[in-house]
């Protein structure tokens, strides 16, 4: 017995030991987050907000199912409220407290509302759970850019977050996150259906009741997580912009509650804000938990706080990063180019598995597999994958397709297995010529354009007719685009072509719009969209885009060609002080990815005629001269200090185009090229020497 | 007996002090795998039953939800305005253009439009642009302002004001350095 005692009580303290030790260190980790941790700049990393593949759908089920072990379907649980019998009034708390089974509780709320002529909050029960909850979901068109398209059929809410996640390249715990966060649908055992209908609270204006096109589960899924990827797409747009100092404020009291400065770090960071524009202040984040003070804002801290202790770090310490070299395929054998770089220095090698995604018929071609060294681990230009373009017949015209992960990485360093590789959208270009369809509603009279087969078909299904292609851009030698449009309602009935000359003598008028003259070499043409007149407008301005009144912009509709002129790209690198120049978007990308320079933008455009504009290439410095003069080109070549790197680009004609001035910065001897004489006025305030006119450009 | 006891009890005892050590070895070193990898990996789930607090936050939402009485459902009465903040995110140079961003907190309308006023002394440069809905927030397009249109480099003073039908109200005054 003695025996028995003592190897019980050693077994028991044995017990209560590795009880202690566990519930400690079990403690530690749930209690780990602190909001100290909370870094106001950096909410979420790109990589983390971005990557779709998180979960599948049947992980985001067994996620749901464990939040919400049981749901309270026939609302039995009691509640407490405030009630007055009399007159039926809810929740006012100058009545009695009592307490009744949910289920009556959400009757009551809908006789008062009912009575008050309010509309039905779906309180009533039966109550459906999110990890019980399904529908019938519409399919969603392809957004170019944005979203790719998404079959109709019955869906779970788990196969619902999981395919939009996918189909928008959002991160489905985001969305997971953001339905808590908003509705708390995921731990609510008894959700009214209000909560599903605005369960993003996307598009609930105040003065009037939420916009009914974007009501519902599915809707409201899918356009917020859209909505992440216009921010994306579009970050010049919105109030908080990435890689920038933001005035962010603490509270909707602005005048009391004041702001502060966050250099915002990431696109996903600011999409956050422009979605929930406040910030946690110090009560706030020192009562992770709970309340803060009167200027505490919740939305941000909560996001961060539920996604850090659901799915690990929003902040990904190590990751792979893609880079784009060269982003365009097209059917005619031209390969995109892709690279890819660790965030730090592996101690083995990093193995993982590359894939292209559908709808495109591209192809990863040769190895699907990229392996990046310990000595090649910051260099993407060494750790790429090319892409083969390929004719599809569903999407003949431009598009977008993304090559996404495969695998997961495998690494003997633990701390670089298990990655994933983020999603790299590139674009197919037609080799040649891109058909721009327009189709007719006889019902409306109105006109519309398009280059995807795909929206072909659906607007024929629609009852459009469909006049054909009526342009063909990226094409050599074709006319201009002229925008036709009638003086009432500008109303469009005719791009480019011979036929607009018809529409002019019937009275109608041309915009001086001409997308052959603007400045790209390949030009996103904007669909613009208004719903009260059910007119469409097609732009290639950006101005006109954002200031189009009663407009909604929707997005890309297709590409056009400059055939007169190209962009000639402006890069800096901080390391020499240098500034490069080309027309080549492969040497852009390859010069911002792979060898230190920041793409500053298009620096000015080339024309297609002129006098050749000349590159040489001083390697003590290793910067680049350009000249037009073939003497100046020819004495400085002789020098033996430079390398003549050949005619790069065209220069305009002096009656098309601006004065390109060229300024001289002594302390690193290099040049410095623009047409803006602001810049050239400031810089030379600077130090630099003007160097006068030099070429002309556009 | 006791002897024997004793000599027959020590090295039980020592087996059961070397198995602690090693389970409490094996143990913290789980928690500290599982702690690293919760800190690297993004994708580490965590499948526990809800807490209090998410239980907690459900029914705080269900509360705001009761609240709502009376005032989402209707449409706002526009023979009256209600005077609102404007909130200025930026109001910077770059490189050629001042720009500023700016949007209306816990407003959410289509129908306004935001002006930004310049002044210095007795200039005064102004800029309207429309107004549109973001997901909770009314917001002021952006407002690019070309360097070339202030009349003298200096630091201006801005105000972003906002009117629609039913809401109106301006920002504070901001300073802007223009180069």
């Amino acid at each position: 017995m003695n025996h028995i005692n003592v190897r019980w009580r050693s077994a028991s303290l044995l017990s209560i030991m590795l009880a202690v030790c566990c519930s400690l260190l079990a403690g530690s980790s749930t209690s780990a987050l602190s909001g100290s941790d909370f870094d106001a700049g950096r909410i979420i990393d790109d990589s983390v907000f971005y990557n779709s593949s998180s979960m599948s759908a049947s992980s985001i089920q067994t996620f749901l199912n464990s939040k919400l072990p049981s749901c309270d379907t026939n609302g039995t649980k009691s509640i407490t409220y405030n009630y007055n019998s009399s007159t039926g009034r809810v929740n006012n708390s100058s009545d009695p407290l009592v307490t009744t089974t949910r289920a009556t509780y959400g009757q009551r709320v809908y006789d008062w509302r009912v009575k008050n002529g309010l509309s039905d909050q779906g309180s009533r029960a039966p109550f459906t759970c999110m990890k019980d909850y399904s529908q019938n979901t519409p399919s969603m068109a392809p957004a170019s850019g944005l979203c790719e398209g998404i079959n109709s059929g019955s869906r779970s809410a788990a196969q619902i977050i999981h395919d939009v996640a996918a189909a928008c390249g959002i991160n489905p715990q985001v969305l997971i996150v953001l339905l808590q966060k908003e509705q708390s649908l995921v731990t609510d055992d008894w959700p009214w259906k209000i909560q599903y209908n605005n369960a993003t609270g996307f598009a609930c204006p105040d003065t009037a009741p939420c916009d009914p096109n974007y009501a519902g589960f599915f809707y409201q899924v899918y356009y917020a997580a859209r909505q992440f990827k216009v921010y994306k797409a579009y970050p010049n747009d919105y109030n908080y912009r990435a890689k920038r100092n933001n005035t962010i404020y603490w509270h909707p009291d602005l005048s009391r509650c004041g702001s502060s400065t966050v250099y915002i770090e990431n696109q996903a960071t600011a999409a956050l804000y422009i979605y929930t524009p406040y910030r946690p202040n110090s009560a706030a984040l020192k009562n992770l938990y709970g309340t803060g003070d009167s200027c505490s804002s919740y939305g941000n801290r909560n996001f961060w706080r539920m996604f850090n202790e659901w799915f690990g770090s929003s902040i990904q310490r190590y990751r792979i990063s893609s880079h784009i070299i060269d982003g365009t395929t097209d059917s005619s054998g031209e390969q995109g180019v892709v690279g890819f770089s660790l965030n730090s220095k592996p101690t083995n090698s990093v193995t993982f598995e590359l894939k292209v995604s559908s709808p495109s018929n591209a192809r990863v071609a040769g190895t699907t597999s990229v392996t990046i060294t310990p000595d090649t681990w910051n260099q993407p230009a060494r750790n790429i994958v090319r892409i083969s373009g390929k004719y599809n017949s569903a999407l003949e015209g431009t598009f977008h397709y993304s090559l996404v992960p495969d695998s997961k990485s495998s690494s003997i360093d633990k701390r670089f297995s298990g990655l994933t590789a983020p999603n790299t959208q590139l674009l197919q270009l037609q080799a040649d010529s891109q058909p721009v369809y327009r189709l007719y509603s006889t019902d409306t009279k109105k006109h519309f354009f398009t280059a995807s087969r795909e929206r072909v078909k659906d607007l024929e299904a629609q009852g459009f007719r469909n006049e054909g292609a009526k342009f063909s851009y990226c094409k050599a030698g074709e006319q201009a685009m002229i925008r036709v449009v009638k003086n009432d309602d500008r109303r469009i009935v005719a791009f480019g072509s011979s036929e607009y000359q018809n529409y002019l003598k019937a009275s109608y008028k041309t915009e001086s719009l001409d997308f052959a003259t603007s400045r790209r070499a390949y030009i996103p043409v904007y669909w613009l969209y208004d719903p009260t007149l059910g007119r469409s407008l097609y732009t290639t301005s950006e101005s006109e885009r954002t200031s189009a009144t009663g407009f909604e912009d929707k997005g890309l509709a297709f590409y056009v060609c400059s055939a007169d002129q190209a962009p000639v790209y402006r890069l800096y690198r901080k390391s020499n002080n240098a500034h490069f120049y080309s027309t080549s978007e492969s040497e852009r990308n390859h010069a911002a990815n792979g060898i230190g320079y920041t793409y500053e933008g298009v620096g000015y455009y080339a024309c297609a005629t002129g006098s050749p504009v000349y590159r040489l290439y001083r390697k003590s410095n290793d910067a680049h001269f350009y000249t037009t003069s073939t003497k100046e080109r020819d004495s400085i070549v002789a020098s033996g200090q430079y390398r003549n790197e050949g005619a790069q680009f065209n220069a305009c004609s002096t009656d098309t185009g601006s004065p390109v001035y060229r300024l001289y910065r002594k302390s690193n001897d290099t040049h410095f090229y623009t047409t803006s004489t602001s810049e050239r006025n400031s810089l030379v305030q600077a130090g630099f020497r003007d160097e006068g006119e030099r070429f002309t450009a556009r | 007996m006791k002897i024997n006891r004793k000599s027959s009890r020590t090295p039980f005892v020592a087996a059961v002090l070397i198995v602690a050590v090693l389970s409490l070895g094996a143990v913290f070193w789980y928690f500290s795998a599982s702690g690293s990898k919760m800190s690297d990996t993004p994708n580490t789930i965590n499948y526990d039953p809800p807490t209090k607090q998410d239980k907690k936050e459900a029914e705080d939402n269900k509360k705001e939800l009761a609240k709502d009485t009376a005032s989402s459902d209707k449409p706002k009465d526009s023979t009256s305005t209600q005077t609102i903040q404007v909130a200025v995110s930026d109001a910077t140079q770059y490189g050629d253009v001042v720009e500023v961003r700016a949007f209306i907190p816990e407003v959410i309308e289509s129908d306004g439009s935001c002006t930004a006023i310049f002044t210095l002394n007795d200039n005064r440069l102004e800029k309207k642009v429309a107004a549109f809905i973001e997901a909770t927030t009314t917001q002021c397009r952006p407002i690019d302002v070309p360097v070339s249109e202030f009349s003298q480099s200096g630091t201006w003073n801005l105000v972003v004001k906002y009117n629609s039908a039913y809401s109106r109200g301006e920002s504070s005054i901001r300073k802007v350095e223009v180069r």
